[in-house]
Order: C-alpha cells, then sequence, then structure tokens
C-alpha cells in the first residue's frame, strides 16, 4: 500500500470525518479531468487509488456502525427474501407441515423407521418443488439441532448437491465442518465430483467459498481430488478473495504434497497436528506421536522434506528425542548414485537390485495403503467415532452465530 | 478522425456530426456493411454486401465471420488464393474508410476502432496490424461494452448510475459493469468468452433441425439454408412460432423449440455475468440500468434471461447495433481533445490477469513448477503499475527466465503465453542483502500493451521488456509485404458497387425461386447483365430498376424484419 492508499484524504482534498460518498465522487470527476489516465499515467494512479480506498474506508465506516447491510457474505445472493418468502408456515403446504412435525416427533422419541419415512416424504417434496429446498434446509437445521451425528449419518449426498444447487449453502457448510472433524472422506469426495463435475460451474459467492473449503479439508484425505478441485474454483473467485484465501490453500496442497506417500490414518494425525483450526494450539500426545514416527521413519529416508517441516513446527527436544529414537533409513538412490563405481556392469547390476527392492516396497506398501483404505471406509460407513458432545456443542454454537471456524468465511471484498 | 466498430457479422463507421455521434450509411443506404470478403467469377474483389449475397449462391468463393479467427494463424483459401483473417479484416477497414473518405469528402487517415473486452492480445495485436494494412492509424483499441457505456455517458452525462452492458454480437460476448457520475464512465469489471455469439445460435439451431426434422442441407445450399435460419430467428423475436423452408417442407419452429436448442448457449452467459457482478463487489439491485448491445441480444430468451438473472428490465433506448460505432465516434473526440465531448473521462480495466510462471516451494530444495502466480489481478483500473517479488531456487541458481502468462487458471499451461524476460547474475555471493531475489514490475497502459521489468535487488541490475509483439504478431516487414500483396487486388469498380451488390442479390433470389417466377427474373438478370457489358449508363439503369421493382415484393418481408428488429 503506498501513500496515497493509506491517507487518500490529502490526495483528494476532504476531511476524513465528514465527507460522504458524494464528496468522494465529486473530488475524484474533478481531479481526474485535471489528469487524465491517456495524459498523465502516474498522476491518474495516484488518484485512482486514492479514491478507491477512499471509498472503501467510507464502506468500511458504514458497515461498522449497521448502516450498509452486510453485502460481504454474498453479494451475488439472489435478492428476493427466501426466507420471509417460503418458510413462513402459511405458505409452505400442509402436507410439509405434517411431516416436518412427524419427522421432529419421531426423533425425541428415538424411533429411526418413522425419522426415516417423514424425512423421505421432505425429500421428495423438496425434489419435486425446488422452492421448498430452503425451508428443508432450515427445518432439518433446526430439527437435528441437538444430534448434528445423527443428521450426517441421514442426510444423502444428492440433498446436499439439491442445497448446494439451491442455493441454500448453510447445511452443505456446517456438513463440511462436521466431516472435516470427523475424518470423513467418502462424502466430500462425493461432494467434490458433484462440484467439479457443474458444467456451468457453481459460482456464487457462497458456493466459490464452500468449494475452497472443501479443497482445503481434502487436501490430506485426497491430494490429487484437491488438486483438481482448486484448479477449478481458481477462476472463478474474484481477484480479492483470491487473495486472501489461496495463499492458505496452497500452503496446505503443498503440505500434503509432502505427506502423500504415507497411509490415510498417518495423514490424517499429522494434517490434525499440522494443521490444527484458527483457536486451537496443538498439544503433541508422545505416545502418539512415538507411534506415528515409527511409521513415518519406516517409510520415509533422511532427506524426506517433510522431517524439515516438523523440525520447524515441533519443539526442538521433541523432535530431537523422536529421530534419535527412530533413525530414518539413509536415502539409498542417492548413496549409489554418489558411489562412483568404476565399473558399468556393477554398478547396472547393484542399480537392479536397488530398483527391485523399491519396486517390491512401493507393491508393499500399496497394498498396505488399500488396506487401510478399506477400514477408513468402514469406520466413516458406521461413523464409529462420532464427534464429542463438546465438538457438537462448539459446531453447534459456530453455526448459529453463522460464523465458522475457518478464516475463509470471514472475508470482506474490501480487506486487503 | 473516424470511429469503426468491426463486428462479426457486421461493421459500421461513425463520426461526430455537429457534436453529435453519427453512423454513416454506405453507397447502399446502409448502416451496416456485411462484415465478408468474396470474389466474385471476373476475380474482382467483392467486399460488404455484394460479397454477403454472393457468398449465398457461392459459399466457396469468399469468408465471413472472420472476426473469430483473428489472433489465430488460420488461412482461408478462395478465389485462387490463400486469405489471412488479418487480411479480410484489412478489407473491411478499408472499405469501412473509404465510406468515411466519400461521405466527408476528405482523407482519413487515423480510427478508433472497437474489440471486444475479452480480446486477449494477440487478438488486438492482429486488430491492430489489420487497420495498418488498410492504411489507418490506430488512436485507441477500445472496448466494445466500453464503448457502448460512452455512448450512452455521453447522452446521459449527469445521470449517477451503475451500468451492466450485455454484449452479445455475432461472434463474441462480453459483460462490463460501469459507474457514470460527474463526467466519468468508469468501468469497473469486464468479463466475456470470446467465442460465443449469434452466430452459433444459429449453428445451434441448424443443429437442432437435423436433429428433430432428420434434414439437412445439401453443402451447395449451406449459404442460403444460413441465411433463412437467420431470417427465422429474427422472425421469432417478434412471432411465437414459425415455419423454415426445408427444400419441400415447411417445418415448424416455436420460441420454445428454439430456447430448448440453445440452452446449452445462454446457460453459459449468466456464469460471466455473475463472475462480472462478483469481481466489481457489486449486487443485482445496485444496478440502475442494464444496456443491451449487439444484434443477438434481441432475443427474447436474451432478455427474458436478464429479467430472471438481474431482476431488472433492460434498456435499449440506444440502437443495440449501432451503439458501439457512436461510442467509437465520441472516443474519437476524446482522443482528439474536441470541444464536442467537453471534459468526459474515461477509465478502464484489463480484463485478464497476467502473471508469471512460479515453482511452489514444498520444502526448501524440493520444488513443484508450473503455476500460475498473478500480478496485475484481472479488472484492474488501467493504466497500472504493480510489481512482486521472487527468489531464486537455490543460492548457485545465476538466472532466472521470467515467463509472463496472461489467463485465469491456477496452472500456466492452461493460460496463454506472452513471452520471457531473462535475467542474470543472480548466484549467491557473500555479503549481499537480498540475495537471489528480483523485482518483477509489469505496467499495463491504455492500449494494453505490457511492459515487463526486472531488477535484481542483490545488484541493481535491471532487464526489460515490452511486449509490443505478442505471440503470431507481425513485424514491420511481414505488415509491408502483406500490403504489397493486398496491393494488387483488382477491387470491384465503386461506380458500379451499387450494380454489382444488385447482381448478387438477384443471384441469391433466383436460387431462392422456382418455376415460373425463377424463368421470369432469370429474364431480368439477363436483360441486365447484358446492359452491364455493353456499358450502356441508360440501359443499365433502366433495366436495373426493372429488376428491383421486380424483386422488391420478395424482400420487403426480409426488410421489415430487419427495420422493425434495429427499431427495438
Amino acid at each position: 500500500m503506498n501513500e496515497s492508499e493509506a491517507f487518500p484524504w490529502s490526495v483528494l482534498g476532504l476531511n476524513p470525518t465528514s465527507a460522504t460518498e458524494r464528496d468522494v465522487k465529486k473530488a475524484y470527476a474533478i481531479l481526474v479531468k485535471q489528469n487524465r489516465p491517456d495524459r498523465d499515467s502516474e498522476a491518474f494512479q495516484r488518484i485512482h487509488g486514492a479514491y478507491e480506498s477512499a471509498l472503501a474506508q467510507l464502506q468500511q465506516a458504514q458497515r461498522e456502525i449497521g448502516m450498509a447491510p452486510p453485502t460481504v457474505d454474498a453479494p451475488d445472493h439472489p435478492s428476493a427474501g427466501w426466507v420471509q418468502g417460503v418458510s413462513s408456515s402459511s405458505v409452505l403446504p400442509g402436507e410439509w407441515q405434517v411431516a416436518e412435525s412427524d419427522m421432529r416427533q419421531a426423533l425425541s422419541q428415538g424411533d429411526s423407521a418413522r425419522l426415516k419415512e417423514g424425512l423421505a416424504k421432505m425429500r421428495e417434496m423438496a425434489n419435486a418443488n425446488p422452492a421448498l429446498v430452503p425451508a428443508w434446509e432450515q427445518s432439518l437445521l433446526q430439527t437435528f439441532e441437538k444430534d448434528f451425528a445423527q443428521l450426517a449419518q441421514t442426510i444423502r449426498g444428492d440433498d446436499v448437491q439439491l442445497m448446494i444447487r439451491e442455493r441454500c449453502e448453510h447445511l452443505p457448510e456446517a456438513l463440511l465442518g462436521f466431516w472435516h472433524a470427523t475424518g470423513s472422506r467418502l462424502p466430500m469426495e462425493a461432494l467434490a465430483d458433484f462440484l467439479i463435475g457443474q458444467k456451468p460451474p457453481l459460482d456464487y459467492h457462497a458456493t466459490v467459498l464452500l468449494q475452497a473449503r472443501l479443497s482445503l479439508y481434502l487436501a490430506f484425505a485426497n491430494l490429487s481430488k484437491a488438486e483438481q478441485l482448486t484448479n477449478a474454483v481458481f477462476p472463478l473467485m474474484p481477484p480479492q478473495m483470491r487473495d486472501w484465501i489461496l495463499p492458505r490453500l496452497e500452503n496446505r496442497l503443498a503440505l500434503a504434497k509432502i505427506f502423500r506417500t504415507l497411509p490415510a490414518e498417518s495423514r490424517r494425525y499429522w494434517e490434525q497436528n499440522l494443521c490444527p483450526n484458527e483457536d486451537e494450539t496443538i498439544v503433541w500426545n508422545e505416545p502418539e506421536l512415538r507411534t506415528q514416527f515409527r511409521e513415518l521413519t519406516m517409510r520415509c529416508p533422511a532427506d524426506w522434506p517433510g522431517y524439515q517441516i516438523l523440525s520447524e513446527v515441533m519443539p526442538k527436544p521433541l523432535f530431537n528425542r523422536m529421530t534419535m529414537q527412530f533413525r530414518p533409513q539413509q536415502p539409498k538412490v542417492q548413496a549409489t548414485a554418489l558411489t562412483k563405481e568404476p565399473t558399468f556392469p556393477k554398478f547396472f547390476i547393484h542399480a537392479l537390485i536397488i530398483l527391485a527392492l523399491l519396486a517390491f516396497r512401493n507393491i508393499h506398501s500399496c497394498s498396505d495403503s488399500t488396506e487401510r483404505y478399506r477400514s477408513d471406509r468402514n469406520r466413516n460407513l458406521n461413523n464409529s467415532r462420532p464427534m464429542s458432545q463438546r465438538e457438537i456443542q462448539e459446531m453447534l454454537d459456530k453455526l448459529k452465530a453463522r460464523k465458522f471456524n475457518e478464516d475463509l468465511l470471514k472475508f470482506s471484498p474490501r480487506e486487503k | 478522425m473516424i470511429g469503426i466498430d468491426l463486428g462479426t457479422t457486421n461493421s459500421l463507421v461513425a463520426i461526430m456530426r455537429d457534436g453529435i455521434p453519427v453512423v454513416l450509411e454506405n453507397e447502399l443506404g446502409e448502416t451496416l456493411t456485411p462484415s465478408a470478403v468474396a470474389v466474385a467469377e471476373d476475380g474482382t474483389v467483392l467486399v460488404g454486401r455484394a460479397a454477403k449475397d454472393r457468398l449465398v449462391t457461392a459459399p466457396q468463393d469468399g469468408r465471413a465471420f472472420f472476426k473469430r479467427d483473428l489472433g489465430t494463424d488460420g488461412r482461408y483459401s478462395f478465389g485462387k488464393r490463400k486469405w489471412s483473417p488479418v487480411e479480410c479484416s484489412a478489407l473491411i477497414l478499408q472499405e469501412m474508410k473509404r465510406i468515411a473518405e466519400s461521405r466527408l469528402g476528405q482523407k482519413v487517415d487515423s480510427a478508433v476502432i472497437t474489440v471486444p473486452a475479452y480480446f486477449h492480445d494477440s487478438q488486438r495485436a492482429a486488430t491492430a496490424e489489420a487497420a495498418r494494412i488498410a492504411g489507418l492509424k490506430v488512436e485507441r483499441l477500445l472496448n466494445e461494452p466500453t464503448a457502448a457505456a460512452l455512448a450512452y455517458g455521453f447522452k446521459m452525462p449527469g445521470d449517477e448510475s451503475t451500468l451492466l452492458v450485455f454484449d452479445l454480437g455475432g461472434g463474441t460476448f462480453d459483460v462490463t459493469l460501469l459507474e457514470v457520475f460527474d463526467g466519468v464512465v468508469e468501468v469497473k469489471a469486464s468479463a466475456g468468452e470470446s467465442r460465443l455469439g449469434g452466430e452459433d445460435y444459429t449453428d445451434a439451431l441448424s443443429a437442432w433441425i437435423a436433429r428433430e426434422y432428420h434434414f439437412v442441407p445439401p453443402p451447395a445450399q449451406a449459404g442460403k439454408w444460413r441465411n433463412q435460419l437467420e431470417q427465422v430467428k429474427r422472425r421469432l423475436t417478434q412471432e411465437e412460432r414459425t415455419t423454415v423452408q426445408a427444400g419441400e417442407l415447411s417445418l415448424p419452429v416455436s420460441r420454445e423449440d428454439f430456447r430448448a436448442a440453445t440452452a446449452d448457449l445462454t446457460g453459459r452467459l449468466w456464469p460471466v455475468v455473475r463472475r462480472c457482478l462478483r469481481d466489481a463487489g457489486v449486487t443485482a439491485k445496485h444496478l440502475s440500468n442494464v444496456l443491451l448491445v449487439g444484434g443477438a441480444s434481441r432475443m427474447p430468451l436474451i432478455i427474458e434471461g436478464i429479467r430472471d438473472v438481474l431482476q431488472k428490465e433492460p434498456q435499449a433506448n440506444l440502437d443495440p447495433d449501432r451503439v458501439v460505432a457512436l461510442g467509437a465516434a465520441v472516443q474519437q473526440a476524446l482522443c482528439e481533445g474536441s470541444e464536442d465531448v467537453g471534459d468526459l473521462v474515461l477509465t478502464d480495466v484489463c480484463p485478464h490477469t497476467l502473471g508469471v510462471m512460479v515453482s511452489k516451494q514444498l520444502a526448501p530444495g524440493h520444488h513443484d513448477p508450473g503455476y500460475f502466480e498473478p500480478v496485475i489481478d484481472r479488472n484492474t483500473t488501467v493504466p497500472v503499475s504493480r510489481s512482486k517479488n521472487f527468489n531464486t531456487l537455490h543460492p548457485q541458481q545465476d538466472e532466472i527466465k521470467i515467463q509472463v502468462y496472461q489467463g485465469e487458471s491456477r496452472m500456466v499451461n492452461e493460460n496463454l503465453k506472452i513471452g520471457e524476460v531473462n535475467i542474470k547474475g543472480l548466484r549467491h555471493q557473500p555479503n549481499q542483502r537480498r540475495p537471489g531475489e528480483v523485482d518483477v514490475r509489469f505496467t499495463y497502459d491504455m492500449n494494453g500493451l505490457l511492459e515487463v521489468e526486472v531488477t535484481n535487488l542483490s545488484s541493481g541490475d535491471k532487464a526489460n521488456k515490452v511486449f509490443q509483439q505478442r505471440p503470431g504478431a507481425m513485424t514491420e516487414a511481414e505488415i509491408s509485404a502483406a500490403l504489397a500483396r493486398l496491393a494488387p487486388l483488382k477491387l470491384h469498380p465503386r461506380d458500379s458497387l451499387k450494380n454489382r451488390a444488385r447482381l448478387e442479390r438477384a443471384n441469391r433470389l433466383f436460387a431462392e425461386l422456382t418455376g415460373p417466377m425463377r424463368a421470369e427474373l432469370s429474364d431480368f438478370i439477363d436483360q441486365f447483365e447484358m446492359a452491364l457489358s455493353m456499358q450502356d449508363r441508360e440501359r443499365i439503369s433502366s433495366s436495373g430498376e426493372d429488376l428491383d421493382r421486380f424483386m422488391a415484393p420478395f424482400f420487403r418481408a426480409e426488410e421489415e424484419d430487419r427495420d422493425s428488429s434495429s427499431s427495438l
């Protein structure tokens, strides 16, 4: 930021405490006519920079005192107020209300068969009449307020897709946070596939944010899908959003690329410990860390770049203790290349043996990772590791406040 | 001196007259000159209406829609030689220049030429080359939607308004968001697609008829068929349903059919509109006006779509066909500093992101190449100068090749490479303050010219390059060669241009008629051609008028279509 952008008021000759948007435009119009862009490029750039930053400061101030509606959330959200329009009970068909109260009752009584039935009925109605989707979303959020895990288990992939298509992003966002917290990779992958496959892409402000967040969450779980989604969403981001979100996303992808060789379970461990949520600090649990480090040193030779990252992130003594305890193997390929074998055939044979060994290792690690993948999948399907009550409560608090732990959503277009 | 709208389907030329922009008519009394080039049987080159009519009967002897191929190295062969899109465009520009000269009675040597906002650099460069070949100095390449807004801002300078220009032309689609206040026309954002326009709608209709009715015209009839579909499209702006004559059959086509047949194309429009709004940070309800530009924006399905997506009634109080040319004339007056335009100021944006290729550092010593790092973001107001710092990958690296790209993809291989700048002497040395670090500065001017300056921050050495010559751009020598190639072309004698157009029109009608009418027309044509070959002025004019009288009823419907739709 240069001087004219930091203190735009003197360039425009205005008083920051009293100037209005109209004043800024008037002052800019007069100045720009004296310094036309095609005559004096530098003066123009200074004036234009001051103009833009003065407007941004005014808008910021307006937002702070609550004069302007918060357009930052979704500048392209349809102006029609669907919340008042559709979800007010007078418009909803009677059938809908019956199904809704039925579902609530079933949930409180723990009658899962009736619950399913009620949900299916609402799903059917929402699919037949997309205008009902916002009401459906609200109703589900309210009904499952206390039992989000239940919702995550009941809701289907195509329900989420329908909501996203109908511009109802609150429930999908909440689910995304839940899936991430519980390490449910499959529904995230399915959602990514759906989003990547959209032609034309779903490009509303909120859906763009949703896709960016999904890429972030998928980076460790499924790098290639996360990359694919990032590539798809990059052109959709307005430049301001790109500046804000992309560095974080690129960092995560770079990190995931380094840890990609590890099996899914370890990747998840390192993701949780290297990329904590905003408000959390990393607590290294030593027994667990020891297990993970053993795994790491078995798979990754000493020149693996991840060690460098861990040495920076982990407390020095802890890192040293771990590397003393589990020594990473010396990189084999490099060692061969450095021992300058004088005779070609001998070197060649060595190389062959090493290649064969490497191939074997690869096959081994492949089968290993598929096995883990399978168990990963089972875990997710049975949902045998639900969130703790505290986690769920936190998530719901955030949900109510419509403010998520990811800074991705705290984006404002004028912020730099 | 003049403003030219070089369109995919039609071109126009406009000037400022008594402080008001006006479009000039050609010899045929038309303001829209078709962007078509053809070669007649005798080897003379036809441009405009005559060429378009010739293409109906002899599609292999000429070319239209070449604007879509500008900036590529495609070639067309007709009339015993090869033509580049630049040469064809040059002929159109030459024609525009000639029309202006004959109307003004003085020489014209410079022009403002409009281009789609979403044209990238090589397409702009190709347009500029065409102008030079046509003997015109380019005062400014002006973005089409900006030109439209300028015409609007000129008409209503006092109004403070936020304006969305929806420009769907024959071959290109642009959306631009502007603010107009206190005599300032400020472009906030532009988005678009350079290969989406009315011609695609005609193609889609043709494909739909092939699917639905299993009708595909014989290749010889392709030109005529296209013309018919063009008429169907126009009629559907007025009527709910119409028919198209396919051989013996009369096939019904309704608005609904047309909407369904082109749903994919229409579906591609709205993401562009949304992107433009998003980039400008504006919501649909902030818009005070939606301005329609380009003939294809008249289609009812477009107007309904705008109502749906933007919740706004689009305005067409300026003729969508002419508004761009009018804006070009206003810009020309601005360039000259003319009194007529007062102190109107126009600011524009660069529609594409410009950046460099970088490697992403995973960890020290581990890199992943091929990423695109933006330096100037799309929709930044121009002129603009921005810089970013970069590092060498390792201490021993001495040279950096700064590869400059344009585009919106995350990976460079999906963006367009503009060129590269090399800088050396970056190997780390002791006691350097910023070893291996460079500052890359991009400066983008109002004509879309990019200068890249690289500074070695440890030594202060600089390297820079101006990207005037984009990929596929012509050198000075190549332009003179192109001039030399076009010079010997025998353009049809101007005084008989009207006759030539009349004859092509008659030939076109001949292809459409059957039975006794056709025989009768044939007689009239024979009379007229005989008069032409005898070069007998009196007989030419009398037989020509006879021919016109005979043809008039057949063309009346078509002209009514054209008139009524342009007054929308």
